[in-house]
Order: structure tokens, then C-alpha cells, then sequence
């Protein structure tokens, strides 16, 4: 018996992530899959011009967005799963219901983006990989593109070299 | 000088070299079998330390029951021709021991690699080779200045890996 927790996001890819629950649910069909859709929280400057039921409604188009095609693969693989939407800041709550649901482990699509540009950027998988108090498994993205490869640590060792010169000059 | 005679407590591994003549990748299995090319093994790397078995404690637990073993890796910096020569198998050897026990007692075959370099690129390149269905680590915990400053094995490995990537904590 084990349990699967998949958080999926519009920002990843994850297609990969679904075939290896999949996978792991055919080796094991007594494994529960839980697939998991984050809202980052509204700023409180936006929030209180909007409506909440306009927010409401951006969220939950998104939500279906993003499970859509995750629906339609595990419908076809006939993998039974539970929907879960939060909201919430993403590391944490991915911790907290990993936690809540007892899983035993977290499949999460990954980017391929060196570790430098990780910790500046900001990302989601490095961050639940230090809070998540259960095994992660992380689905490397294809490949990573010539504008990720090369593109982004050039733009950040530009900017920290514009913000050298400035601080020196 | 006189040849000293060294009892080995490791069975005769499987070498390979490079073009130096430095031993490059050594080669245990548990039986004859285990390591003839069976492809689509989990690869779980060990550095001998706590986290790493438990690395390898959830890779057992979660793996499906029906491959047929599983893969080990023990990466040691890099050393001399001579000393690559006469103690690294002992190194990688008893570095693995308490490993090796484990999966005895669980009663899986195992087939271990011993490598020297660079960890993740070695551990990455093994398991395009063995074409592994997934790679285990174990995270060591360090935060995320030092990660950024140090290098962390398994934010490299992420980025270059060809399989998912497994981490437990």
C-alpha cells in the first residue's frame, strides 16, 4: 500500500510525472495517487481591488487547465486519483499535505537549471526537496533549452557583473 | 623491497581502465547473473553515510518487486594510478558493507559499481549506460548558501540526469 502525492503546476511539464505514477501504481495496484494543484496567495494590494469571486474564478480555470490533461491520462491508464486544490505559498503546502496524506513519496516534473541559477531564480522542486519530510522523486524535463542552458546564466552573471561595476565604480 | 602480500576481504571485481591505465570502474555483483545486461534497474548511490541507506531502504520499499535487482554506486574522489590500483576496491568495498548487508537481509541482488571523479556526471553516465528506470540519492541536508557555494551532487545531478531522480532525507 503506498500512496503517491503529485503536485502539478502550468509552469512544468508533467507529463513524465503522470507516466511514472502510472507506472508505479501497475507494479503496485493497491498504490493511491493524489494529485495536487497549488494557488500561489494574491498579494494583498491586488486582492483587495478585485472581487474575491473574480479570483475565485481565475483559479478554478486555471486548476482545470492544468488537470485536464492529467484527468484524460490517468481516465485512459484507469488509474483512480484525488483532486486536491490549495492555496497557498507552493513548497509548503506541498510539504504540509504530503504530510497530511500520509504519502510516501512526491513525484514532482522538474526543469533542468543549474544551481545557481535555482537559488536565485527561485524554485519550487529545491525548495520542497528540503522541506519535504518524504522521498522526492524528481522528472528532469526533456532537455534543457539553449535559452535555459545558456541564456539565463548569462542574464544573471551580466546583472551580477552590472551590479559589481556599479557598486566598484 | 619485497612485495607485501595483502589479504583482500572483497571478492576479484571487474575492472576497466582508461586510456592511462588508471583504474576506472569497478565492477561486485552478488551472483553470476545479476550483473549481465539487464537493463531498467534502479541505481542507488551510496556514500557510506546514514542518509544513503536510507536512501536505500526507500528505494527498496517503493521499487517494483519484479526487477530482478537492483544497482549500487559508490563514487570516490578521484586518486593516483597506484592508489586506484591497489585500494579502491577496498575503499568502495567497505564503504558499502553495511549496504550490501541490507539488501542481503531483504533478499535482493545487487550488482555495485565503483567509480572515481566527479559524482554526479559519473553516477549520470552509469545510468545512461545501465539505462536505469530511476537513480536514488540521499540528500545530506545542507542549506541553501552552502549548497550554492559547495555544489550540492544532487542539484548537479538533476540537472544532468537521464532518469528520475529519487531523493530521501
Amino acid at each position: 500500500m503506498s500512496r503517491i502525492l503529485l503536485p502539478v503546476s502550468e509552469y512544468t511539464d508533467s507529463r513524465a510525472a503522470v507516466q511514472w505514477t502510472i507506472a508505479a501504481r501497475r507494479s503496485d495496484p493497491c498504490t493511491t495517487v493524489h494529485v495536487l494543484v497549488v494557488h500561489p496567495p494574491i498579494s494583498a494590494y491586488v486582492a483587495g481591488f478585485v472581487r474575491h469571486c473574480w479570483i475565485d474564478d481565475m483559479r478554478a480555470e486555471r486548476a482545470e487547465a492544468v488537470l485536464q490533461p492529467v484527468r484524460r491520462e490517468f481516465q485512459g491508464a484507469n488509474v483512480p486519483y484525488q483532486e486536491h486544490v490549495r492555496v497557498g505559498h507552493p513548497a509548503d503546502v506541498i510539504a504540509r499535505e504530503a504530510r497530511r496524506l500520509a504519502c510516501d513519496q512526491v513525484v514532482i516534473a522538474t526543469d533542468r537549471r543549474s544551481g545557481l541559477v535555482r537559488a536565485l531564480a527561485g524554485s519550487v522542486s529545491s525548495e520542497v526537496l528540503e522541506l519535504c519530510p518524504v522521498p522526492v522523486v524528481l522528472i528532469p524535463a526533456e532537455e534543457a533549452s539553449a535559452l535555459q542552458r545558456y541564456g539565463v546564466p548569462a542574464a544573471v552573471g551580466g546583472g551580477l557583473g552590472l551590479l559589481v561595476a556599479a557598486a566598484s565604480g | 623491497m619485497s612485495p607485501v602480500e595483502r589479504t583482500r576481504s572483497e571478492p576479484q571485481p571487474v575492472l576497466e581502465r582508461d586510456e592511462y591505465g588508471r583504474v576506472q570502474r569497478l565492477t561486485f555483483a552478488s551472483d553470476a547473473t545479476t550483473c549481465s545486461q539487464v537493463t531498467g534497474r534502479w541505481l542507488v548511490a551510496l556514500d557510506g553515510s546514514a542518509n544513503s541507506l536510507r536512501a536505500l531502504d526507500s528505494a527498496v520499499r517503493l521499487m517494483p518487486d519484479t526487477l530482478p535487482g537492483v544497482d549500487l554506486v559508490y563514487v570516490h574522489p578521484p586518486l593516483s594510478i597506484e592508489a586506484a590500483e591497489s585500494e579502491l576496491s577496498a575503499f568502495g568495498w567497505n564503504t558499502t558493507e553495511a549496504a550490501r548487508e541490507r539488501l542481503r537481509r531483504a533478499d535482493r541482488r545487487w550488482c555495485l559499481h565503483i567509480l572515481t571523479g566527479a559524482p554526479a556526471t559519473g553516477i549520470a553516465e552509469l545510468a545512461s549506460r545501465m539505462e536505469s528506470a530511476c537513480i536514488v540519492v540521499g540528500a545530506r541536508g545542507t542549506s541553501a548558501v552552502e549548497a550554492l557555494l559547495m555544489g550540492s551532487v544532487t542539484q548537479e545531478l538533476i540537472r544532468v540526469a537521464p532518469a528520475p531522480v529519487l531523493v530521501v532525507r
